[in-house]
């Protein structure tokens, strides 16, 4: 059984070191969302770079 | 007659110390005091007075290494001590039984004695020594470990006492006021040397209870961050939908015209770097959470239950918190890894609420992600 599908009760308090952890986590993990978001990005120019040739084709 | 000193800045009250007839000296090892047969010297182990002398302190990731005859020794040490703070408590109460005359007269013996001043005067530096070293302990537990403060003071005060009782009955008639003294604050090093020993070897979830709590500081950098990410959340769900919008356009060309989409993208240094960027982001992201859960890992076998009971009547000797103490009689009543698992799960679920957010969010967005590729690989195809 997974740990998390365990019956919960009340939420614990956040100790300074989990604090400190998600923080560390939540900025990493922005950084690593707006580098991901800047190779959708490319990906996004590029489809509409190669659309556009398609299109003057045609 | 009492003879009262200040147990120095860990403690709020004083300890009141009893004088009685002098008696044969004896050596207190469980604190780490060793008083000569002649009853003029008193030797503190250096590792009480330095703190620098004591091992370092094991990490929890470190704790695989620790020697288990050591970890056993340790506790074992603690078990000892508190059976007998207990004996020593009992015997401490027939003493202050005394007739205050008699203790009147062993005082005044004391203070005008030479030999009894030279002594105190000894005692008295090794105190100042103690005082300092209980001080730079109780300051590395709290601020280079984050355990609460206000748990290392209880564990500390608690370790006076019993130390102050130790050194009473161990140095007996006039030596007893002075020993009193430096035996609380070996015992107040006795008790935080225990608690630096067991806490370090505590499993995560358990530890984290004994952790300082975040400050409002703490929280709002942490809503901060929360928001910022929440922001570049909104952003990329945005432009996942307008690479679908662009695929589905591919999605409405002719056969060949796909084919040529397709060709072109193979060779279009943007969508290679794009490719190259979000693969490199996708590795780094599941690395990031992999190291989260790693830093607050879940307990669920059954050696570590055994731990968990090894340790318990450390704890309760060195009195750390009814809400641990109450888990490890839950876990020894439960007498199962299930039960343990269930109680510490329990205890950790804010975070376990936090990490299924995280990997839910983790796993959708690569989800989608690779969703979308595919469709486009596809229609490309």
């Amino acid at each position: 059984m997974n740990h998390f599908d365990q019956p919960q009760p009340e939420p614990a308090e956040l100790t300074s070191d989990q604090t400190e952890a998600l923080i560390e986590f939540d900025t990493a993990e922005k950084d690593l969302i707006e580098q991901e978001n800047f190779g959708i990005d490319l990906l996004i120019q590029a489809a509409e770079e190669e659309l556009r040739k398609i299109e003057s084709k045609n | 007659m009492h003879e009262t000193f200040s147990t120095g800045p860990n403690s709020d009250e004083e300890v009141v110390i009893p004088t009685e007839e002098r008696a044969a000296p004896e050596t207190v090892d469980e604190t780490n005091i060793a008083i000569s047969p002649e009853g003029t010297s008193i030797e503190i182990a250096d590792s009480l007075v330095n703190p620098e002398s004591l091992p370092p302190n094991e990490t929890l990731a470190d704790s695989a290494a620790i020697e288990n005859s050591e970890f056993n020794r340790t506790v074992e040490s603690i078990e000892i001590g508190s059976t007998l703070a207990e004996t020593h408590e009992a015997t401490l109460a027939e003493i202050q039984q005394l007739p205050q005359e008699e203790q009147a007269f062993i005082t005044t013996e004391i203070e005008q004695s030479p030999e009894g001043k030279s002594i105190i005067a000894t005692i008295k530096e090794k105190f100042a020594h103690l005082v300092h070293a209980q001080s730079k302990l109780e300051q590395k537990l709290t601020d280079e470990h984050n355990y609460n403060p206000k748990l290392i003071k209880m564990v500390g005060r608690i370790g006076n006492i019993a130390g102050g009782i130790g050194g009473t009955i161990a140095g007996h008639g006039f030596l007893g006021a002075a020993t009193s003294v430096a035996g609380s604050k070996a015992g107040g090093m006795w008790a935080l040397k225990g608690f630096e020993k067991v806490a370090a070897n505590l499993p995560q979830s358990m530890r984290e209870k004994l952790l300082a709590k975040a400050s409002p500081e703490q929280i709002e950098r942490l809503a901060s961050a929360e928001s910022e990410k929440a922001k570049a959340l909104e952003i990329h769900e945005a432009k996942l939908a307008k690479l679908k919008e662009v695929m589905d356009r591919v999605a409405h060309l002719s056969p060949e015209d796909q084919q040529a989409f397709a060709q072109g993208m193979e060779h279009n240094i943007k969508a290679q770097t794009g490719a190259e960027v979000l693969s490199e982001a996708h590795t780094k992201h599941q690395t990031l959470f992999e190291k989260f859960e790693h830093k607050f890992p879940m307990l669920a076998t059954a050696t570590e239950y055994t731990t968990h009971v090894l340790i318990g009547p450390s704890l309760h000797a060195l009195g750390i918190g009814k809400d641990v103490l109450h888990a490890i009689e839950l876990m020894a009543a439960g007498g199962g890894a299930e039960h343990l698992t269930k109680k510490l799960v329990n205890s950790g679920k804010h975070l376990g609420d936090i990490l299924n957010k995280f990997k839910n969010k983790v796993s959708n967005l690569v989800q989608r992600k690779e969703n979308i590729l595919d469709v486009g690989a596809a229609q490309a195809a």
